[in-house]
């Protein structure tokens, strides 16, 4: 077998080990499984392709620095993807991006939202078009359901995350939610 | 229950974080109201699509700019060395000393082929150019920072040919050894640009090989010849 399949077939905790100790064909493995999983997210929280590239190089050459600590606790993709959201609001943090509050119009508008729902059928939403609307959202919304939604964290981590309370948490997600149909309504 | 309430709760709803005696009152007013029902519905639609987004793909040069910093990291480990480990050791490594980036991780960028061209190109000769960009084309700046990085480079680099006629010849050699290694890179990877003045690989290339060069005045610079 090459090295190349020995690593294809080896878990994402034994390459770890391996480029811990140096291996950068082990941890260019590890690349090739995650980068995509990596970038998107940058991408979904910063929406700003070269800003989300530079930090998805970021997060890679600082993974290689500290995946000695990593001790296989948790899975691997779970501690990289904390990783990778830390990477993000640190610099959300560097460049002044408020996420507790919405930098937009404060409350959303409720009763006529509802109003507005056409019928009962169930509606099929294109994910491009879903993604495209979640790039549209104000920072704080955004963070919080690409962390919830989309990437999975219950509220507790997102709010820990975030330096917000679970109740802001919740009530950002709704928010968020409500934001995005509005959105994708309007783009049918 | 009003609307409002409901569509307020509807999130918690459908996240399972309100009472069982909040989730009843809920569900009684969705029985009676069919734009609620519609509501609770479009946000369900939107939680599932929201974990079966497509995934997006960064530039294919990543890979070469995160081991470029790796490898940079990794050499910037040896050079605090001199003083103490005395100059023989710092020489020796000074001497051994590769390009920041080698083949395989260039073939983890999709550019072996090119690799072996540009790498493959080796020869040392014609010591006396060092530090001359020696192609007359070679000036054209490929990339939007390069003039500065050329001006930068030149700065210095007149310093340090100033004194080196006082250099020990074996020193001399060597250093214009390296430098020359790296200009004939540079200049390869710059025809590459002139037929594909878009290629992120090659782009990324050339400003590691300006790094190369920028650390190695920096060596020459640290030891005060
Ligand atoms: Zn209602």
């Amino acid at each position: 077998m090459t090295a190349k399949a020995i690593n294809n077939a080896a878990s994402d905790h034994e390459l770890a080990k391996a480029a811990a100790q140096g291996d950068t064909e082990a941890f260019e493995t590890l690349y090739e499984r995650h980068h995509r999983r990596v970038y998107s997210l940058c991408l979904r929280m910063v929406a700003n392709a070269t800003e989300a590239e530079d930090l998805t190089q970021e997060v890679f050459v600082q993974l290689f620095r500290k995946i000695g600590s990593f001790r296989g606790e948790s899975a691997f993709t779970t501690w990289l993807h904390r990783m990778t959201v830390n990477h993000v609001l640190m610099h959300f943090r560097k460049r002044g991006v408020r996420l507790e509050k919405t930098t937009e119009e404060g409350e959303i508008g409720e009763l006529q939202d509802i109003v507005q729902s056409s019928g009962e059928r169930p509606r099929f939403i294109d994910r491009i078009a879903l993604d495209k609307a979640i790039s549209e959202l104000p920072p704080g919304y955004r963070s919080v359901f690409v962390l919830h939604d989309v990437e999975g964290f219950e509220h507790e981590e997102v709010a820990d995350m975030l330096g917000v309370s679970v109740g802001t948490s919740k009530s950002q997600l709704h928010k968020a939610r409500m934001r995005l149909r509005d959105l994708l309504n309007k783009k049918i | 229950m009003e609307c409002r309430a409901t569509a307020r709760s509807l999130s918690d709803y459908l996240d399972g974080w309100i009472s069982a005696d909040e989730a009843r009152s809920v569900e009684a007013h969705l029985t009676g109201c069919p734009a609620c029902r519609s509501l609770k519905m479009e946000l369900t639609e939107l939680k599932n699509a929201a974990r079966e987004l497509p995934l997006h793909t960064p530039s294919k040069a990543m890979w070469a700019r995160i081991i470029n910093e790796i490898e940079a990291d990794r050499s910037g480990q040896w050079q605090p060395v001199g003083e103490d480990a005395g100059e023989g050791t710092w020489w020796e490594k000074f001497k051994s000393r590769r390009f920041s980036f080698s083949l395989p991780q260039l073939a983890g960028a999709g550019a072996l082929a090119v690799a072996v061209a540009v790498f493959g190109y080796s020869s040392l000769d014609s010591p006396g150019q060092t530090g001359r960009l020696n192609l007359a084309g070679a000036r054209t700046a490929v990339l939007p920072d390069e003039d500065q990085l050329i001006r930068e480079f030149d700065r210095r680099m007149a310093a340090i040919n100033a004194r080196k006629a006082s250099w020990d010849p074996q020193m001399r050699a060597d250093f214009e050894s390296q430098m020359n290694r790296i200009d004939q890179s540079l200049s390869k990877c710059r025809q590459m640009l002139n037929e594909k003045p878009d290629d992120k690989v090659h782009q990324e290339m050339v400003r590691s090989l300006h790094k190369e060069k920028i650390q190695l005045v920096n060596d020459v610079e640290r030891l005060k010849w």
